[in-house]
């Protein structure tokens, strides 16, 4: 089952993926990052989420008016989330993205 | 003079021939958060389900390409069987648009690469470039149909989409434990491995230049491994590294083989590791050798096109894997990966 996350901003979930463990330090030849893949996870970080009402002119196929950002910092998740993340699940009526 | 005595007399300990028996062995642990698709032997794109490995077989010929190993994407268009016009929010990045069909689509806002004309109904046709980030317009005409547009610098396979945008999990495979320990020596030994690259040597999440094909490491001991990477970090090119405790125990950090990455010819390689004794063949290619180095002692498992069950993901196929227990001759290491 899909969890689905919004954290406030990037920076918060940077945070608090490293407190999780979700994120390796740079070493050697690997150069760090979220470790968003296990046996026994799958962290799909979707980041900003925009509103599908951008305007383009029908006739040229130019952007007037660019989609608008939603709310916060998003995360899909599979897996038993680490303590206190379920304060972070939101239930989206129609996700825009979701595991196959 | 027989040729015969090329080849090793020493039965491998673990022989995991996925082309030919387009099966998990039951040693191996494999994981995907996601369903995932693949091309069946007919050449039509078939679904697996969570958890359940793909074999994957080229499209035109029906050859069977071992185990599919991807890292995770996201196909970034709705309702991607059969394609309308729409507009996507894109990243600064490198993107890959594919199709299959005779139709054509034509890049209008933040990207004006293309267009990509479709060749047939059973073709995929790809195009990779770099739009400025923000709403990019891709404009249908004819039948455009399993569609992709993902955020990478090759296409990967067919993520189905409808009302949202769908994200493939990783492909997460590995021998652990008494599984591991039943067939790996760590005193000396010989990986073989055969397999196709997709990726180019870059992996699009985080930017890793450094793709795994196989991985031997220990969850105790930090950096004591032996690994081979498909990378755009030294070459672009293939090459082994044995590390002690951070230590890079060859000669040079890799005993990379420049080749070209991303182009789906099979490569074949072996790497043999025994204490000041180092051997690495791509293709039967003159071993690069190293006699100084010391190696791990206490692995306890495989991960297979990953590294450490966990990043730096291969993307491509793995047609055999293959263990001996003991350090062949480098004659035997080009014997084996010989056409």
């Amino acid at each position: 089952m899909t969890n689905y996350l919004r954290f406030s901003d990037e920076m918060t979930f940077c945070s608090t993926a490293h407190m999780a463990g979700f994120y390796n330090e740079p070493e050697g030849n690997n150069p760090g990052g979220y470790i968003q893949y296990t046996h026994d996870h799958a962290m799909d970080i979707v980041g900003i989420l925009y509103n599908n009402d951008a305007v383009v002119d029908p006739e040229t196929l130019e952007i007037i008016t660019p989609a608008t950002p939603m709310e916060g910092w998003h995360v899909n998740f599979i897996g038993t989330l680490p303590d206190g993340w379920d304060r972070l699940l939101v239930a989206p009526r129609n996700p825009c993205r979701m595991f196959a | 003079m027989s040729i015969k005595r090329f080849f090793p007399n020493t039965r491998p300990t673990l022989d995991l021939n996925f082309a030919a028996t387009k099966r998990i062995d039951p040693r191996i642990t494999y994981t995907r958060a996601s369903t995932g698709t693949f091309v069946d032997l007919n050449g039509l794109i078939q679904s697996a389900a969570v958890d359940q490995a793909r074999f994957d077989h080229n499209p035109t010929t029906g050859e069977s390409l071992g185990l599919l190993v991807e890292e995770a994407r996201t196909n970034l268009l709705l309702n991607s069987a059969t394609l309308s016009t729409q507009s996507v929010t894109v990243a600064a990045v490198a993107n890959t648009l594919s199709f299959y069909g005779t139709g054509t689509i034509t890049l209008t806002g933040v990207g004006t690469a293309g267009p990509l004309v479709g060749t047939g109904v059973n073709n995929r046709v790809s195009l990779t470039f770099t739009p400025t980030a923000g709403v990019l317009v891709l404009t249908v005409s004819g039948s455009v149909t399993n569609a992709q547009l993902e955020a990478g610098a090759f296409p990967t396979s067919y993520i189905p989409t409808t009302s949202a945008t769908a994200t493939r999990a990783a492909d997460v495979a590995s021998i652990t434990g008494t599984n591991f320990s039943s067939f790996y020596n760590a005193l000396q030994g010989v990986i073989y491995a055969e397999f196709s690259a997709t990726t180019t040597g870059i992996n699009s999440a985080g930017g890793s230049a450094f793709p795994f094909v196989y991985h031997i490491n220990s969850a105790g001991a930090i950096n004591s491994e032996h690994f081979l990477v498909a990378s755009n970090g030294y070459g672009p090119g293939i090459g082994p590294n044995t590390q002690v405790l951070g230590v890079p125990q060859t000669i040079i950090d890799n005993l990379l083989v420049v080749t070209t990455l991303g182009n789906l010819t099979v490569k074949k390689t072996a790497y043999g590791y025994k204490e000041n004794d180092f051997g690495f063949t791509l293709n039967a290619s003159t071993v690069l050798t190293d006699t100084l180095g010391t190696v791990p002692s206490t692995p306890d498992r495989l991960c297979i096109g990953n590294q450490n069950l966990s990043g730096n993901i291969f993307t491509g196929t793995i047609k055999r894997l293959t263990y001996y227990p003991i350090r062949l001759p480098n004659a035997q290491l080009q014997a084996l990966t010989a056409n």
